[in-house]
C-alpha cells in the first residue's frame, strides 16, 4: 500500500493519531474554557443563586444563569419538560442538573470559581427506583398501551399459564470522546459550533432559539466524532447550547468539554426497566396470550424517552406472532439522569423480555427453548402481521433459524453439553439461540427525510456532503462507495466533507441505524440528476445524438459504438459548456407512521433479521465464564461494505454483552452515581471477545426498498448479545436479571453435597 | 537544581522547571504532550490508567549492556520528570524511530479502527508486541492488548489485524535507527519548582539525604497509585539500585521492592508458574511495567493483590533506613487500614519469598467484576502441604475481606491435620465466618464476598486435585 492510498481513508488518520476530535482542535487565540455547574442534590428546589463571587474570581469572563438566556429556556426535544439551565425557583431533577455556566481563561479557574457560587436549596426526598416511581404513578407522559385480540378472555381458556418478571440495569455509553463543543462567534453575527454530535440540525435549532437567533445564524459542524452510540443524539444539544451561550455572553470562542466523571454524572444512559407478565400457551409452547406490564426508568425528564418507549413497544413481539397481547409501558420519572437513546433504542429491552418469556415457557414444558422459538415465529403466508398490524415481509426467521441449527450443530452441541454438565460439579456449560428482528425507520414520519449535495469540480474530482455524522460506524465510507458506484468514479476520487448544517439543512439525527439508508438514498438521487444532466454533453463529446451510456471505471462509455470519454474530460467539458456540476439530492420515506389511539400502522420501512447461538462455560465457584463459540447469521441484504458491516456486528455484540454481563451502574441513596469512572464501571476488554466468533451474512435476500438493496446494520446485531445472557441462564439453571455479573452468576457450592 | 533531559521522537528536550512558562512538576506526560508539545495523537479518555488510549513508548538504555529497551506506559499515569534520561516515542514519531506502518496498514485492511480514539494507543501496544517478537496467537495478542479498551470494534478486527502480521516480518530489523539518549550524570537529580521538588535518588544514601532535605516528601515508585495529583515534594525511588536487586538462592527469592510486576513475573514465574496468570490479571501491561511490588505492599491497601501472595508464602518484608535493616514477617507488616510497619525514615527494601523445602501446592485467584484491569472484590492466595492425604500445613490469605489483607486463621486451624478433601474444604468454609466480616461496597456486597471466599476453598481443592486450572 502506498502512503498516498493509505491516507485516502479516515481510519488511516485515526491510526496515525492525526484525527482531531474536539479536545484536539487547534484553537483561536483568546479561546476560553466553558464549565457547567451542577446541582449537588438529586431532588431540590433552588431558592437562591448568587454568582457574584464566582464572577469576581481571577480569569473568569462570564457566568451565565437561566435568567441570562435571551430566548425561551428550553431544550426539550419532544415534551416541554427540560430547561437548558435550572432557574431560581425551579426543582432540580437529578444530581448533576446544570444550574449555571462559567467561562474562564482555564478550566482550573472556571472550576475554582464554580466553588464560590452561593446557593440555597430546599432539599426534597428523591425517587430513585422504578418501583417507587411506578407506585407513586410519577409518569412523564401517558402510559402506552398495545392491545391485540382478547387477552383476558383467552387467558381463561389457555392450557398452560406462567407468571414471571425481569429486571435490567442501564448502560453508560462510554463514547471515548466525551460531550464537547467549540463555539466561535462570527464577526458578522451568529455562531459557528464544531461539536461531537449525532444531531447537528437539532443542536442548531436549540442554540438559535436559546439565543433568540434564526437557524441560519448558527452553523453546527461535526467531523469524525469519537463514538456516539445514541448518547449524542439528543444530549449533544447540551454542549452546543452551553458553549454557544457562553460564546454569546463573552463574545469569545468557548471550548466546552465535559470531564469524564461529569459526563458520567450528567448524561443519560440506556433505560433500566422492570417487567412483569402473565403468559398463556399450549402444549407445543405456542404463545396464546401475554399480559405484560413494563416500567421504564426514564430519569428526570422525557428527553427522547417518548420515542424509545414506542420503539420498544413495537418490538415487544420479538420475532413471534402473538395472537393476544395486552401490553402497557409506564414512563417512570426518577431523580436520575434522563435516560436516552442507546444503540437499540428500547429494542434490546423488549427482546430481553420476550426471550425471557419464551425461555420460561420452554422450562415449564421441559422443552429446548429453540424448539419453542420455532413454534412461535412469524409465518410467511399466515400469522404474518405484527400487533400494530404491519406485514412482516421478506421473512427469513425460520430459514435463518434452520441454517443456524446447522451452522452451530445445535442439537449435537446440546447433547455434548448435557454430558459435560453431568460430569462436572463446578463447571457448567450453557447454550442459547436468539433470533433478531429489528424495524428500520423513525416512527415519527417527518423524521424520515434526508438531503445530500454533490459537487464535481472542473478537474473531475468529487466532493460529497451528507446529512449524517460519522461516529465510527463507517457512514462516510459507505457514502463514498454509493457515489463511486453510481458515477463510476473510483473511491479515491471522492472526498467527503465534514457534516454541516450550512450545507445540508434540516437533517434528522444520525440514529435508528438509518445513516447509510438516508445518506445513500439522497446521494443516489443527486447522482441520478447529475447523470441525466451530463448525459447529452457526454453524447455530444462522442459525436452521438443518442445512445445508452455506461458510467464505469472513471469513464462514460457508449458500448454500442465503442466510444468513451473520461469522467475528468466530461467534467471539464460540462464546465466549459456552462453546465452546473453541483447537484442536491433528496430522499423521503412516505407512509411511515402509526395511529396514536390504536397503535396501528406501519412504523417501519423494513425489518432486519437474523439468528445467533452462543455457548458459554461458567465456573459456578467464581461466576467467571468463557465464551468458546458464538455463531451469528445476519441479513444485511446486499451489503454495501462487508468489512464495515462485520465490524458493526462484532461491535454491537460485544457492547450488548457489556450490558448483559458486565456493566453495572450503582447509585447511592442520595442519588449519587457511584460508578463514575472506568475504575469502577467495567466495559468489555479484549478478554471478553468470544474465543471463536463465527459470523456469516445471510445470502440472497436483497432489500429492494433500500439503497443498493442493502439493509441497515448499526443496532440490530446488538440483540444477539442476549444469547450470552440466556446461555448463562441455561448454565446456571435459572433466569438471571441483567446484567448477569459474577455476583449474580456465582453459586455457593460450599453447602452442596 | 537540575534540568530535565530527555528525547521526544528523536529530538532532545531540556526543561528548566524554575522558568515561569515551564510545565508544573506534577504534570503528566499526557498533559505535557497535548498542552506543551501540541501533540494530540496521544488521546485522553479515562485519565486514570484504565483504558490505554494514552499509551506511549518509553525507551531507556540498559545500565549494564547499554542496549535500548522499549516498554509501553500509560502517559496519564506518568509524571514528566520520570522521563529523565529516557527517550519518549509517541504515535507521531518518525517511521525510522518507531516503525508502526505495517501495523497501521494491517489495522486499516481489517477495518480495526472505527471511531478511532483508541487507535493510536492500540497501535502502540501492538507495536510493543511485535517489537518483542511475541507469538502471533490469540492468547498472546489478548495479553498484549488487554490494557487497551475499545468501545466500537468488539476487538475481533484488531485481533485479525494482528494475526495477519507475521511476527518476524512485522518490525523489520534495520528499519529502525538506534535511539539517542541524553547524557545524564550518574548522581541524584533534583528538579525544583517553587516550594515543590521532584527528587530522583539513585542509591539509598541519596534517599536518606533527600528525605532529610524534604521531610514529609511523598515517596513513590511507579506512580500508578494515588500520587498523580499530589503537588508537594516527591521522591521518586524507582531508580534506587538497591531496590531493584533480585537475588535467588536455594532457599529464597528476594525481590527488590522497586521491581515492577513484569519483573516479578519474569523472576517468580520459573519457580512458581501459578503466579503468572495471577499477576497477568493485575491492572494492564502498561501499568505492570511501571508499578512496583513495593508500592502495592507498602500502600497497605485491603485490596492490594500482592500481599495475599506474601502471606500465603510466609514472605518476609525487609525494610531499611539510616538506622539499619529490619526483617518483618508479612503477617505483621500491614498494621491496619492502609498502615504498615514502616518508620518515617524507612522504606521497604525487598520481599523475600522462601522456597519451601517440602513439596507445597500454591494457588491464587483474583475475583473482580472483569477478569482483567479491575480492582478485586476478593483476592485469594493459598499454600498447602499435603502428605499422603493429610493436610500438614496450610496458609490461606485473603484480600478484600477485612481492613487489611489477612490470613483465615480459624479456617487454617480447622483444615490442618485433616484429610485434604472436597468435603473438608466445604466444612472449613464455615470457619471463614469467624475469620472475616467483609463490607459491602461498589465492588460487591458482603454476602457476595463471603460466598466467593468460601467457594475459594473448593476452587483450591479442585485445582489441587487437577480438576481444572483454577481459571
Amino acid at each position: 500500500m502506498t502512503e498516498d492510498k493509505f491516507t485516502q481513508y479516515r481510519e488511516a488518520a485515526h491510526l496515525a493519531g492525526q484525527t482531531r476530535y474536539i479536545p484536539d482542535l487547534e484553537l483561536y487565540e483568546g479561546t476560553l474554557r466553558g464549565y457547567a455547574v451542577s446541582s449537588p442534590y438529586a431532588h431540590a428546589r433552588l431558592l437562591e443563586l448568587d454568582v457574584r463571587a464566582a464572577l469576581a474570581f481571577p480569569g473568569v469572563a462570564a457566568v451565565v444563569t437561566a435568567s441570562d438566556i435571551p430566548g425561551p429556556n428550553t431544550m426539550a426535544p419532544i415534551i416541554e419538560d427540560e430547561p437548558c439551565l435550572l432557574p431560581v425557583g425551579g426543582i432540580c431533577g437529578y444530581l448533576g442538573h446544570v444550574v449555571c455556566l462559567v467561562a474562564a481563561d482555564t478550566l482550573e479557574n472556571a472550576k475554582k470559581a464554580a466553588l464560590l457560587i452561593q446557593w440555597k436549596w430546599e432539599v426534597l426526598p428523591p425517587v430513585l427506583s422504578v418501583e417507587e416511581s411506578l407506585e407513586k404513578k410519577l409518569f412523564l407522559f401517558e402510559p402506552l398501551h398495545l392491545i391485540r385480540g382478547n387477552t383476558p378472555e383467552t387467558m381463561e381458556k389457555v392450557p398452560f399459564r406462567e407468571k414471571g418478571s425481569l429486571q435490567a440495569g442501564g448502560q453508560e455509553h462510554y463514547y471515548f470522546e466525551p460531550h464537547s463543543a467549540y463555539a466561535v462567534p462570527r464577526h458578522q453575527g451568529g455562531f459557528f459550533i464544531r461539536a461531537s454530535t449525532q444531531n447537528p440540525s437539532d443542536n442548531q435549532r436549540f442554540a438559535a432559539s436559546l439565543l433568540q437567533l434564526r437557524a441560519s445564524d448558527i452553523e453546527v459542524e461535526a467531523g469524525c466524532i469519537g463514538g456516539g452510540f445514541g448518547g449524542k443524539q439528543a444530549q449533544a444539544n447540551w454542549s452546543v447550547a452551553w458553549s454557544s451561550l457562553l460564546a454569546w455572553k463573552t463574545n469569545k470562542p468557548i471550548l466546552l468539554i465535559l470531564e469524564r466523571d461529569q459526563d458520567f454524572r450528567i448524561s443519560g444512559k440506556r433505560h433500566p426497566f422492570k417487567a412483569t407478565w402473565d403468559v398463556g400457551f399450549d402444549h407445543l409452547g405456542k404463545i396464546l396470550a401475554i399480559d405484560l406490564s413494563v416500567a421504564f426508568d426514564c430519569g428526570w425528564c422525557t428527553d427522547v424517552s417518548y420515542a424509545v418507549l414506542h420503539h420498544s413497544l413495537f418490538h415487544i413481539d420479538g420475532a413471534y406472532f402473538i395472537p393476544n397481547l395486552n401490553v402497557v409501558y409506564y414512563p417512570c420519572k426518577t431523580n436520575k439522569p434522563s435516560n436516552t437513546a442507546f444503540r437499540g433504542f428500547g429494542v434490546p429491552q423488549a427482546f430481553s423480555i420476550i426471550e425471557s418469556i419464551v425461555t420460561q415457557i420452554a422450562g415449564a414444558l421441559g422443552k429446548d427453548p429453540a424448539v419453542v422459538r420455532w413454534q412461535n415465529y412469524y409465518g410467511i403466508k399466515k400469522n404474518n402481521t405484527t400487533p400494530c398490524n404491519m406485514l412482516v415481509e421478506n421473512n427469513i426467521l425460520r430459514t435463518a433459524h434452520r441454517r443456524m441449527l446447522e451452522m452451530s450443530q445445535y442439537n449435537d452441541l446440546r447433547k455434548q453439553i448435557k454430558a459435560f454438565n453431568r460430569k462436572n460439579v463446578s463447571i457448567r456449560r450453557g447454550l442459547a439461540l436468539v433470533p433478531g428482528k429489528f424495524g428500520i425507520s423513525f416512527n415519527e414520519s417527518f423524521l424520515n427525510q434526508a438531503g445530500a449535495l454533490i459537487n464535481i469540480y472542473r478537474d473531475g474530482s468529487v466532493l460529497i456532503h451528507i446529512p449524517g455524522t460519522e461516529m465510527g460506524q463507517g457512514l462516510y465510507d459507505k457514502s463514498r462507495t454509493v457515489v463511486s458506484r453510481e458515477l463510476g468514479v473510483s473511491i479515491e476520487n471522492i472526498r467527503i466533507s465534514d457534516t454541516s448544517t450550512a450545507v445540508i439543512p434540516n437533517t434528522t439525527s444520525t440514529a435508528a441505524s438509518t445513516g447509510s439508508d438516508f445518506a445513500g438514498s439522497a446521494l443516489k438521487d443527486a447522482c441520478d440528476k447529475l447523470k441525466k444532466r451530463l448525459h447529452p454533453i457526454a453524447l455530444e463529446m462522442m459525436g452521438l445524438e443518442k445512445g445508452k451510456l455506461e458510467w464505469k471505471n472513471n469513464a462514460i462509455t457508449c458500448k454500442e459504438v465503442g466510444k468513451r470519454v473520461t469522467f475528468n474530460e466530461l467534467a471539464l467539458n460540462a464546465y466549459m459548456s456552462l453546465e452546473s456540476l453541483s447537484e442536491k439530492g433528496f430522499y423521503k420515506r412516505e407512509g411511515i407512521g402509526f395511529e396514536l389511539e390504536t397503535m396501528e400502522g406501519r412504523p417501519y420501512w423494513y425489518y432486519v433479521m437474523g439468528c445467533a447461538v452462543t455457548m458459554v462455560e461458567l465456573n459456578l465457584l467464581t461466576g467467571e465464564f468463557r465464551v468458546p463459540d458464538v455463531w451469528i447469521l445476519h441479513d444485511c441484504g446486499e451489503s454495501i461494505d462487508q468489512g464495515i458491516d462485520l465490524g458493526q456486528i462484532h461491535g454491537a455484540f460485544i457492547q450488548g454483552m457489556g450490558w448483559c454481563t458486565l456493566e453495572k451502574l450503582i447509585t447511592n441513596e442520595k442519588g449519587q452515581l457511584l460508578t463514575n469512572s472506568l475504575d469502577n464501571y467495567k466495559i468489555p476488554g479484549i478478554y471478553e471477545l468470544p474465543e471463536h466468533f463465527h459470523i456469516r451474512l445471510f445470502p440472497g435476500n436483497p432489500e429492494p426498498r433500500n439503497i443498493h438493496n442493502s439493509r441497515a446494520i448499526g443496532e440490530p446485531p446488538l440483540i444477539y448479545a442476549l444469547s450470552v445472557w440466556l446461555a448463562l441462564c441455561d448454565a446456571r439453571g435459572k433466569m438471571l436479571s441483567l446484567p448477569a455479573t459474577r455476583e449474580e452468576l456465582i453459586k455457593p457450592l460450599y453447602n452442596e453435597k | 537544581m537540575d534540568l530535565l533531559r530527555f528525547y521526544l521522537n528523536g529530538k532532545p528536550r531540556e526543561i528548566d522547571f524554575s522558568q515561569p512558562e515551564s510545565p508544573p512538576l506534577s504534570c503528566s506526560v499526557l498533559h505535557y504532550l497535548r498542552q506543551y508539545e501540541k501533540l494530540t495523537g496521544t488521546k485522553e479518555v479515562c485519565g486514570a490508567g484504565d483504558c490505554g488510549a494514552c499509551t506511549v513508548v518509553v525507551a531507556h538504555a540498559d545500565e549494564v549492556t547499554g542496549s535500548e529497551k522499549r516498554v509501553s506506559a500509560d502517559s496519564c499515569l506518568m509524571r514528566l520528570p520520570r522521563l529523565h534520561g529516557k527517550h519518549l516515542l509517541t504515535i507521531e514519531a518518525p517511521q525510522q524511530l518507531l516503525d508502526t506502518a505495517p501495523i497501521r496498514e494491517a489495522f486499516l485492511r481489517e477495518r480495526a479502527s472505527q471511531c478511532g480514539v483508541c487507535s493510536p494507543g492500540m497501535v502502540l501496544s501492538s507495536y510493543i508486541h511485535l517489537k518483542n517478537r511475541l507469538p502471533m496467537n490469540q492468547e498472546q495478542i489478548r495479553r498484549s492488548l488487554s490494557g487497551n479498551l475499545c468501545r466500537c470494534t468488539g476487538y475481533q478486527s484488531i485481533v485479525d489485524a494482528m494475526i495477519s502480521l507475521d511476527s518476524n516480518s512485522g518490525i523489520k530489523a534495520g528499519r529502525e535507527e538506534p535511539l539517542d539518549f541524553p547524557e545524564t550524570e550518574n548522581r541524584m537529580h533534583v528538579f525544583v519548582q517553587g516550594n515543590s521538588a521532584y527528587l530522583l535518588p539513585l542509591t539509598l544514601e541519596d534517599l536518606y539525604a533527600a528525605r532529610n532535605k524534604y521531610p514529609g516528601a511523598r515517596i513513590a515508585s511507579g506512580f500508578t497509585g494515588s500520587c498523580m495529583d499530589y503537588k508537594g515534594p516527591v521522591i521518586d525511588i524507582s531508580r534506587i539500585r538497591e531496590l531493584l536487586r533480585v537475588h535467588v538462592s536455594d532457599s529464597a527469592i528476594s525481590l527488590g521492592a522497586g521491581c515492577s510486576f513484569e519483573t516479578m513475573k519474569e523472576q517468580m514465574g520459573p519457580h512458581f508458574p501459578y503466579m503468572i496468570t495471577y499477576l497477568d490479571s493485575f491492572a494492564s501491561l502498561q501499568v505492570r511495567n511501571q508499578a512496583s511490588i513495593g508500592g502495592n505492599i507498602a500502600d497497605g491497601s485491603p485490596v492490594g493483590d500482592t500481599m495475599p501472595l506474601c502471606l500465603a508464602h510466609d514472605a518476609v518484608c525487609v525494610v531499611c533506613g539510616p538506622r539499619g535493616t529490619r526483617s518483618i514477617k508479612a503477617d505483621l507488616f500491614t498494621t491496619g487500614y492502609r498502615t504498615v510497619d514502616l518508620r518515617s525514615d524507612e522504606v521497604l527494601l525487598a520481599v523475600e519469598f522462601p522456597i519451601p523445602a517440602e513439596k507445597t501446592y500454591h494457588f491464587a485467584h483474583k475475583q473482580s467484576r472483569r477478569k482483567n484491569m479491575d480492582i478485586s472484590s476478593v483476592s485469594f492466595a493459598a499454600s498447602v502441604r499435603v502428605e499422603g492425604k493429610t493436610c500438614k500445613s496450610v496458609r490461606l490469605a485473603y484480600g478484600g475481606m477485612a481492613a487489611v489483607p489477612a490470613r483465615a486463621l480459624h479456617t487454617e486451624r480447622f483444615l490442618k491435620g485433616k484429610v485434604f478433601s472436597r468435603a473438608n474444604c466445604q466444612k472449613a468454609s464455615a470457619w471463614l465466618e469467624k475469620d472475616f466480616s467483609p463490607i459491602s461496597d461498589v465492588r460487591g456486597s458482603a454476602a457476595y464476598r463471603m460466598d466467593v471466599a468460601k467457594n475459594m476453598l473448593i476452587l483450591l481443592y479442585e485445582s489441587y486435585n487437577g480438576e481444572h486450572d483454577g481459571r
